[in-house]
């Protein structure tokens, strides 16, 4: 009887309909999980936030949500709701009604309430995802009455990273040299901002040139070229004490410091031996070596994030190019090859990119050239470009260009899609340097 | 429809067998009743014995007994024989011409049979006056005189018997005559009967013939009808298959449908980051509810990079809800509540 069972079991067809039904069983719940459909096209367009006006912010000397918005939007990465959009101005997530916000097509809001306190104020925020209908994020700043911009960055830092997932450069500064008088009577200034423009200083006032101001890694030193001694030199200076040292005072050109990213050496052209050649110095002994060794001019150095190599410019085929010099290797290899004109090579953070100024048939322009593919992309629509500088999140570079005959900051994002001026300084502005992470 | 009508046709045809069938009974039983009543009539005879007793009366008169005997005999015989011919089945009240001769040539006979034997008497009586004269004579006279007596009772006895024979002949040729009329009425009622058994039967069989081909006609309607009927399930059937096949393609447009809004609409709705690179792809599983509602999203396959992923989960989360689920039908519903959305920024906008 039992075998009987077994066999019956066991028949041919009954175990064919039973992997059938189970076929069936399987597909049909794999099938409804299978479907998928594929999303190929989507905006570059810039994510679409409200920033609602902060509660208590009648009685403070900024208008940190605006400073904010602004913030969002320079990167690029945001588009803001006009505040005479907004139906409500919530202050809190609790009161937040994400129909109306998801009805303006805002993915994104952020809500807050600031109230004074013994020593400055408090500001309290909340970042909600719109979409999700979710809470992302809530933090709560203090600030001085004096530091509500700052604070305002930090808050936009974190915003953007919330969002983004890159680190904010917000809170960044940015550093550059200007040049105001006409004739003789010329006066240079050496000054440091936020990366917005807005609360600069003067670091330095000079009647002689300034040139080519670069950040130490650790934000706190500027390497700057000075022609005070008539003669180029180059100088280290703190930025908040504003003590500083001569580093070099070598014949003929000391010029295009930058600062090894561990802040130890710092790599430079100089012409004591003829052409400018590349050179780096220790800044503990400040002994120099020459990395290059030709009769061509070499100069504008700018080391790769990991140290190991640097790129700068050479005329040696010609005109002016970018070569990549590996250390340790004694050779350097040409990077760019697209145009007659590519000089003032800057790494991305990443090391995957180098961006620099491109003569291209508009003129002189601030361009990106993917190390990998060498492919190079114009990326500003400005034409009398110099001196690109990029955001240590490498989200934007920074550079001088002219308008109305006068020297302005100009930043685009690296991608190209954005752009933004920054608000015009004093006199003729050049030589703008990003500060690292502050 | 079909189903209230079919009962009504079968009402009817067992109506139109019965009045038939009754009538070809009756007429059955009247043609065997009519068999009947003609049959006793046969079983009387016609009296065709008074003629042999005619016969016999003119025996009588014979004064020979051995003779009369014989005669008698003959006479039974003949009797016996009369009642033997077949039963007339018209009975002819009057006899026929033939008969009727018959019995005047027997009646004359019998006359002059009579006229004779008065004479011979005659003839005797002088004769004995004469014998008595002539005795011894006539002894030898009256030998031969026997002898001539019985010659001629020989004779008479012959031409009796001749007549009688003749009688018979002619009683036998009547009675052939007659049992050929009567065979021939016999016939002819037979016939009579059997044309109008024929006759019935040809009504019976042409109400049979009719009633069957009207259950023929009927079966046949009914055959039609049901052709009809299976056709038109068929039809039904293709018709159902076809409007099944027709809701398959429908439900399947309905489905390419509803996946081709809710990839426009993700589309339309996907803010691809900047810095986003080609390479990037992200896969997320989405439930909806019975509404389009998003019930959940959750990242199967991560691009590796957040805001990607988060971008796509909003994309789902800002087209939803995709309340064109509920135009679906019932099982692409459940079928189309769950499925996968892959992101790869391959076309930007």
């Amino acid at each position: 009887m039992k075998t009987s069972r077994n066999t019956a079991l066991l028949h041919p067809a009954r175990l064919l309909y039973g992997a059938l039904a189970l076929a069936l069983v399987l597909f049909s719940h794999t099938a409804s999980a299978d479907l998928t459909i594929e999303i190929t096209r989507g905006s570059d367009s810039a994510l679409p936030i409200g920033v609602v006006p902060f509660k208590g912010a009648e009685g403070m000397p900024e208008d940190v949500a605006q400073i904010v918005q602004d913030d969002l939007e320079r990167s690029g990465y945001f588009d803001p709701l006009a505040r005479e959009s907004m139906f409500a101005r919530p202050h809190s997530a609790d009161a937040v009604a994400f129909g109306e916000w998801r009805s303006l097509d805002v993915r994104y809001l952020l809500v807050g309430r600031s109230q004074k306190t013994a020593d400055g104020y408090q500001i309290e925020y909340d970042l909600l995802d719109v979409s999700g209908a979710r809470p992302m994020l809530q933090e709560r700043v203090s600030a001085s009455g004096n530091s509500l911009r700052g604070a305002a960055h930090r808050i936009s830092d974190a915003v953007f990273e919330a969002i983004t997932d890159i680190r904010g450069a917000f809170s960044t500064r940015i550093a550059y040299v200007t040049a105001q008088g006409v004739g003789d009577n010329i006066d240079y200034g050496l000054y440091v901002a936020d990366a917005d423009g807005h609360n600069s200083q003067q670091v330095l006032t000079s009647d002689e040139p300034i040139l080519s101001p670069a950040w130490s890694p650790d934000g706190k030193k500027l390497a700057y070229v000075s022609f005070e001694s008539e003669r180029p030199a180059i100088y280290v200076q703190q930025v908040e004490s504003g003590q500083r040292i001569q580093l070099t005072d070598f014949e003929g050109i000391n010029g295009a410091p930058a600062w090894s990213p561990d802040g130890r050496k710092i790599a430079m052209s100089l012409s004591k031996d003829g052409q400018p050649e590349i050179y780096v110095m220790n800044l503990a002994g400040r002994a120099i070596q020459r990395l290059t060794q030709n009769n061509s001019i070499d100069t504008e150095p700018s080391w790769a994030p990991d140290g190991r190599s640097l790129v700068f410019t050479s005329d040696r085929s010609g005109g002016p190019q970018l070569y990549r010099y590996t250390l340790g290797s004694g050779k350097a290899e040409r990077l760019t090859f697209t145009g007659k004109y590519n000089a003032r090579g800057r790494f991305s953070p990443d090391g995957e990119k180098i961006l620099l100024v491109h003569r291209s048939k508009n003129g002189y322009q601030v361009a990106r050239q993917e190390l990998e593919s060498g492919r190079l992309v114009v990326l500003s629509e400005t034409t009398h470009d110099e001196s690109p500088s990029v955001a240590p999140n490498g989200t934007m570079v920074l550079f001088a260009t002219q308008q109305g005959g006068k020297g302005v900051l100009s930043a685009v994002s690296v991608d190209g899609s954005s752009s933004f001026r920054l608000p015009a300084a004093q006199g003729d502005v050049r030589e703008p340097a990003w500060s690292p992470f502050l | 429809m079909s189903k209230r009508l079919d009962p009504k046709p079968r009402r009817r045809l067992s109506g139109s067998y019965f009045w038939p069938t009754v009538l070809a009974v009756a007429l059955h039983l009247a043609v065997f009743v009519f068999s009947l009543i003609k049959l006793p009539e046969n079983d009387e005879t016609p009296d065709s014995s008074s003629i042999v007793q005619a016969t016999l009366v003119s025996n009588e008169t014979q004064t020979d007994v051995a003779q009369q005997v014989s005669e008698q005999q003959e006479a039974a015989n003949a009797k016996e024989e009369a009642p033997q011919p077949a039963p007339t089945p018209e009975p002819d009240e009057s006899p026929s011409e033939l008969e009727q001769a018959v019995i005047d040539q027997a009646e004359d006979m019998a006359a002059r049979e009579e006229e004779r034997a008065l004479e011979q008497a005659e003839a005797d009586a002088r004769a004995d006056a004469e014998r008595r004269a002539e005795q011894a004579k006539r002894e030898a006279e009256e030998a031969a005189e026997r002898k001539a007596e019985r010659e001629q009772q020989r004779a008479e006895e012959e031409a009796v018997e001749k007549v009688a024979e003749e009688k018979r002949q002619q009683e036998a040729e009547a009675q052939r005559k007659k049992e050929a009329a009567e065979e021939a009425a016999a016939a002819k009622a037979a016939e009579k009967e059997r044309e109008q058994e024929a006759e019935a039967q040809r009504k019976k069989e042409a109400a049979e013939d009719a009633a069957a081909a009207k259950a023929a006609e009927k079966e046949r309607e009914q055959e039609a009808e049901e052709q009809r009927k299976q056709e038109a399930a068929m039809q039904r059937q293709l018709e159902g298959e076809k409007e099944a096949a027709a809701k398959a393609r429908q439900a399947e447009k309905a489905a390419n449908g509803f996946i081709a809004i809710v990839r426009r609409a993700v589309e339309q709705a996907w803010l691809i980051p900047a810095g986003a690179s080609d390479s990037m792809s992200a896969t997320l599983s989405v439930r909806l509810g019975p509404s389009g509602e998003v019930l959940a999203v959750t990242v199967v396959t991560t691009s590796g990079d957040n805001s990607f992923d988060r971008s796509a989960v909003q994309a789902v989360e800002q087209a939803a809800p995709f309340i064109e689920l509920r135009d679906l039908p019932a099982a692409q519903q459940s079928e189309l509540r769950q499925f996968n959305l892959r992101f790869t920024p391959g076309d930007v906008r």
